[in-house]
């Protein structure tokens, strides 16, 4: 499932295992994530939106959607959205 | 750099690698014990033991996060039936349908499906999801 996972970390400065460890998840199953090879169970996304401070769609593309790709935003909307 | 999750993960790993192999040689001394202990004792022995291995296994499966824990379904489901096609085939070959090898090898599987199916019937009550 495509995301702003990468983005998102990368705004606020964190490296793979910082984010692992803020989430309980192993530094892979970021990774996996962030590289679209793993669709998170809906706990999992919705504690990464949850820390991320954004709605669970904006951090993961709704490939359902009409018009899905992008249209939530860049990252400092998202994070202003958030707080 | 290893997450904390993975660190303790390694941790709860090695403990249940050194039981499972005591486990195991405790399990080994007692079925090769023959005639010194009583079939019941031994038999009862066995069965404490695998249950205790098992059960030791239950703090490593916690910890493991959704991913790796799909990555287990994926490969005991795929990887296990395909292995145990590819040994049943290869014993086949070799023994024949009537050796002890292929009896071995059918108790076995068979203990496997009658555990899949009573796990399978379990998780399938625990998510019923009652009237509609």
């Amino acid at each position: 499932m495509r995301n702003r996972l990468r983005e998102l970390r990368k705004a606020r400065g964190l490296s793979q295992a910082e984010l692992a460890d803020a989430v309980e998840v192993t530094r892979q199953t970021i990774n996996a994530v962030e590289a679209d090879k793993y669709d998170p169970s809906l706990p999992l996304a919705y504690k990464l939106a949850t820390y991320f401070g954004v709605p669970v769609e904006h951090l993961f593309i709704n490939p359902f959607r009409e018009g899905a790709g992008g249209a939530a935003g860049d990252v400092s909307s998202m994070m202003e959205a958030g707080s | 750099m290893k997450s904390s999750l993975e660190r303790k993960q390694r941790k709860i790993g090695l403990l249940v690698l050194a039981m499972s192999i005591t486990a195991g040689v405790v399990g080994g001394v007692l079925a090769r014990s023959g005639t010194a202990l009583p079939a019941f004792v031994i038999l009862g022995g066995l069965v404490l033991v695998f249950a205790l291995a098992i059960f030791a296994t239950i703090p490593w499966w916690r910890s493991l996060d959704p991913m790796q824990r799909d990555a287990q379904y994926f490969g005991w489901y795929w990887g296990g039936a395909a292995g145990a096609a590819a040994a049943l085939v290869g014993i086949i070959a070799f023994s024949g349908t009537q050796s002890i090898l292929m009896k071995g090898a059918l108790l076995v599987i068979t203990g496997q499906v009658a555990g899949f199916v009573l796990f399978w019937i379990v998780w399938r009550l625990r998510h019923h999801g009652g009237e509609a």
